[in-house]
């Protein structure tokens, strides 16, 4: 199957039997990805067939954490 | 998997939860998240107009879209940061969301308006712009919010974002952060808005997956400034821990604010401009609207009722007065204190002056009086940590004269900060005792010495203030006064009050024979 990692659609072909699957031969935490195929949403236990295409979405955002005004350094 | 509603074969798995929604069944969870953190920590209600601000990102949109269809007034606030292609494309998404949606969509040109974007900061912190660049978003919350009257900004920070900063604050030990880390941030100042976090208890996952099934377009690549940031690191670290242990985030955050937060949290204090303090009003309403009058002039930040509020004339109508200051805080004294026990039925009162009064409450004015404060500490500008009494920081009744001796003055105000503030004698005054100043905010419907209603006006000095009223007007009004044995012989006083000297006299040989 055909597999496009956003955002740069970088594309990888696999062999694999389910969406998880897919995350875990990337090196890819679940929870900082969603599998979405044909705009359709995938849990991770969804079986892939060969023909099918599948995108990689990041959810991760985001630079420094947000921070209340500082009054002075932590004591 | 199955969607745990209908059935249906799932989209959306929410593992911390243990559950899974179709993509039919999934957009109403989400918003209802959403409600629950809005509705559970006061965030705002659907009366008042919310700016949220938005960067074109997943988080921000899905914010505006859920508020939107929960039936909020969200306005939109969008930032150009000047970041080259990712801030233009960014503006592009958020101005496409607001006129498909038909949303008012405010926006500040940082290099038009400040004359600098935020690529410039990186050069003044190690090639990091992250930390001022949310300083200097943060700033045009503040100032867009107060120039167009949204009393909150509410922002997309999610679950990961959270727990990401608290874990980088426990890592550091910045304890200071941490007491203040909380899904609202309350305004500390009357020109920082309060802040609000909707996306809180919702994991950066669920809120791409809810951008995605409501079809909302928006940018999916990070800022580039923010590459090799802490808090991606953190998240990162997060997420392998949630791969092993489903949850761990979301215990590790609601748990801090649950249960931690409160062992490094320093009480919140806000810097005052002007206060306020009215005290032994002794519900003599002229002089109280003819006081009121003058101070709604000077627009002070809070009104602070100094005990001994209701007792006299017109006690309802009084508190019925008061109750409607928008913002005003209430120290007992005696009068307030005697006044509950007789409602109570637990005390015949000692004076007709309280009991009279007592008798004229509804339980609601009883449970009004019996949430006034002992006593109230503030900070105000120019005069620093300033404590409010009605007598004497622990007592509201123990007498404090001109003449009493500086060391038992001082035994009396050990330990309170360098301004105390009090009332009870009916006489202005301005002491100075050691290291500590004390001020008698006077009378403002039974002062001695003097036929005007006195008062103090706190910031960045204080004044002693005098209030005249129309006495023509105002003693037939009080003599009149129904229910009070007493009305008549105190209103024909005001004409005539005895003069401070004799009262100080009179006061200080009591407060010698009760020592």
């Amino acid at each position: 199957m055909r597999v496009t990692i956003l955002p740069d659609r970088r594309i990888e072909e696999m062999d694999a039997a389910t969406v998880g699957e897919v995350l875990k031969r990337l090196g890819l935490h679940s929870d900082a990805y969603l599998v979405v195929r044909d705009e359709e949403i995938l849990t991770r236990d969804v079986r892939l067939k060969s023909e099918d295409a599948v995108d990689v979405i990041p959810v991760i955002s985001g630079g420094a954490p947000p921070r209340p005004f500082p009054r002075g350094r932590g004591a | 998997m199955r969607c745990i509603k209908c059935r249906r074969p799932a989209n959306v798995e929410v593992r911390r939860h243990r559950s899974a929604f179709c993509a039919g069944c999934y957009p109403g969870w989400f918003r209802d998240q959403v409600e629950r953190a809005v509705s559970h920590d006061r965030m705002f209600t659907r009366d008042q107009k919310v700016l949220v601000a938005i960067s074109g990102g997943k988080d921000s949109l899905a914010l505006w879209h859920a508020l939107l269809k929960l039936g909020y007034q969200a306005d939109g606030m969008y930032i150009r940061l000047g970041i080259a292609d990712y801030s233009r494309r960014s503006q592009a998404k958020s101005e496409a969301f607001a006129e498909k949606h038909g949303l008012t969509l405010h926006e500040v040109d940082l290099e038009g308006d400040a004359g600098f974007k935020v690529p410039d900061l990186a050069q003044e912190r190690d090639g990091k712009p992250c930390a001022s660049c949310g300083t200097v978003k943060r700033y045009h919350f503040n100032k867009l919010a107060a120039d167009l009257g949204y009393p909150v900004v509410a922002t997309g920070h999610n679950l990961d974002d959270e727990a990401a900063t608290l874990f980088g604050n426990v890592v550091h030990w910045q304890t200071d952060y941490l007491g203040r880390q909380g899904p609202v941030l309350e305004s500390t100042h009357p020109k920082l808005v309060r802040k609000v976090k909707p996306l809180y208890r919702l994991a950066e996952r669920d809120t791409a997956a809810y951008a995605v099934i409501e079809r909302i377009d928006y940018i999916l690549e990070e800022c580039p400034m923010a590459k090799g940031a802490k808090s991606l690191e953190y998240k990162d670290l997060l997420n392998r821990l949630e791969e092993s242990q489903p949850g761990a985030k979301h215990r590790f955050l609601v748990g801090f604010l649950k249960q931690g937060r409160q062992a490094v949290k320093r009480p919140l204090r806000m810097t005052l401009r002007k206060v306020a303090a009215l005290y032994d009003v002794h519900g003599n309403l002229p002089a109280l609207e003819a006081v009121l009058a003058e101070v709604e002039r000077e627009e002070p930040d809070l009104v602070l009722f100094g005990g001994d509020l209701a007792a006299g004339w017109y006690p309802v109508e009084v508190l019925d007065r008061v109750r409607a200051l928008p913002n005003a805080r209430f120290v007992s004294g005696n009068c307030e204190r005697e006044m509950i026990l007789f409602f109570d039925g637990r005390r015949q009162g000692r004076y007709e002056l309280t009991t009279d009064a007592a008798r004229k409450l509804s339980r609601a004015d009883r449970d009004f009086l019996a949430g006034f404060e002992p006593t109230v500490e503030l900070e105000i500008e120019g005069l620093g940590a300033v404590l409010f009494c009605h007598a004497t920081p622990r007592s509201d009744e123990t007498i404090l004269t001109p003449l009493t001796p500086d060391d038992e003055v001082e035994a009396e105000l050990a330990g309170a900060p360098r301004t105390v503030v009090y009332g009870h004698i009916h006489v202005q005054g301005d002491r100075r005792v050691g290291s500590q100043r004390l001020v008698n905010a006077g009378s403002v419907g039974l002062a001695y010495g003097d036929t005007a209603a006195c008062w103090a006006l706190l910031g960045p000095d204080v004044q002693l203030r005098r209030t005249q009223y129309d006495l023509e007007r105002a003693v037939p009004e009080l003599a009149a006064a129904p229910g009070w044995v007493g009305a008549r012989k105190w209103a024909e006083g005001r004409r005539q009050p005895p003069s401070a000297e004799e009262v100080i006299e009179q006061f200080e040989s009591q407060r010698k024979h009760k020592v």
